[in-house]
Order: C-alpha cells, then sequence, then structure tokens
C-alpha cells in the first residue's frame, strides 16, 4: 500500500452515479482487491452478463492464474465461439457496497470498447440496482 | 500530483495512475502516473509490473464519435 491515504471516513449510503442523458453506456469506477493487490479498473454495467468480466492482464496483475482454472465458460464473440476460464475475485467493490469471492470470466474485451471490463450479475445481484435514464443517475442499495 | 492534472495532461489516451489518495466517495484527489499511451497494451504491461494499488482507465470521450457498443455472450 505504501504512501496510499484516504481522506474522511468511509460512510455507509447508497451509492449514487451519475451519468449524462446522452451516455450509451453506463461506466462505473470498479475497485478489485485479491491477495493484498488493489486495482481500480473503469467497466460498463452490463445487466445481460451473467458474471463481471475482466481482461486476462487485469487477472495477471491481481496476482490470479486463470490458466489454472479448472473452471471454464463458453463466451460467444464477434469472431466466433470461445471458452474463457472463470475466476474467484477476493474483494469487488463499487462505492461502499462491496462483495467478496466474486465469480469473473477471464477475457479480453476489444480495445475500442475503452473499458477493462464488465460488470456484470455475479456483483449486482446482491444489490437492489435502480438505473433512472430521465434524471441519469444509477443507485446501488 | 493532483489526480485532474494528470487527466487534463493525457486525453484521449489509456492512463495508469498509481492511487496515493482519495476522498470518502472513492474519488482520487491525488495520484502519481506510471504511464499513459493510445494503446492499451502498454499500460496493462506496466501494470503487470506493479504492486501498488492502481487505477487505469481511457481518458476520453466514451464511445467516440461513429462508435456504438455492445457486449454480448451466453452462459
Amino acid at each position: 500500500m505504501g504512501k496510499f491515504r484516504q481522506k474522511g471516513m468511509r460512510l455507509r449510503f447508497m451509492v449514487k452515479i451519475e451519468f449524462s442523458k446522452d451516455a450509451v453506456v453506463l461506466i462505473v469506477d470498479v475497485f478489485l482487491e485479491h491477495m493484498f493487490t488493489q486495482r481500480k479498473l473503469r467497466m460498463a454495467v452490463d445487466t445481460g452478463a451473467s458474471c463481471i468480466m475482466i481482461p486476462w492482464d487485469v487477472a495477471l496483475a491481481l496476482g490470479l492464474t486463470p490458466e489454472l482454472s479448472s473452471e471454464k465458460i463458453e463466451i460467444v464473440t464477434a469472431s466466433g465461439t470461445e471458452v474463457a476460464p472463470v475466476v474467484y475475485i477476493g474483494r469487488v467493490r463499487v462505492g461502499d457496497r462491496e462483495c467478496l469471492n466474486v465469480r469473473a470470466v477471464v477475457h479480453d474485451l476489444p480495445q475500442k470498447g475503452y473499458v477493462d471490463g464488465l460488470l456484470g450479475l455475479s456483483f449486482l445481484k446482491y444489490f437492489n440496482l435502480n438505473i433512472n435514464f430521465k434524471e441519469g443517475v444509477m443507485s446501488l442499495d | 500530483m493532483k489526480f485532474d492534472m494528470i487527466k487534463k495532461q493525457n486525453r484521449n489516451e489509456w492512463v495508469l495512475v498509481e492511487v496515493l489518495e482519495e476522498d470518502s466517495q472513492g474519488s482520487i484527489i491525488e495520484a502519481k502516473l506510471l504511464a499513459h499511451s493510445p494503446n492499451r497494451d502498454d499500460t496493462y504491461k506496466e501494470m503487470k509490473k506493479t504492486n501498488k494499488y492502481t487505477y487505469h482507465f481511457y481518458n476520453g470521450e466514451i464511445p467516440t464519435k461513429g462508435y456504438a457498443v455492445a457486449f454480448y455472450g451466453q452462459n
């Protein structure tokens, strides 16, 4: 952790994320921690994805070993069907809402997606997710 | 360095910073620039070299003009 500081107290309240009313992708900052390694990334909120999706490089940077995973998942991409490994991330947090040991599939999204991964149901299903497109606010309670 | 300054100086690139200070909401206040590049592979490569608390993001308009985004798959 070294020089990292956190100002103030982390309060527990509903997480509210504002987005542009013209937004075509809902993007959130997602904190990942595994074996004392901490990363924050941008992910697209995807209620159609059964799992969190993280890229290979991020999985390796977290100290995960997707190449050794015995659990696989079949995913359909633009280039065809692929088999991707499943891993379990120690801690996943959005705002102050967090889950432990969260299932994630390891697969690279195209660079032109401009996000690192997808925030899918393996995290979202534990919360009350409200998306108000008229006001441009997403809340996680 | 102030995080806002890093964002101003590295527009339309992938950016990797070490997080030095956050507020109670988790917004980054102070950070140290570790890597920036138009190519995401470059910043991922740097991420794998450090065990520090990092933040990785694309610092530009998402999506860029002329692009739409669709993610799809099956379980």
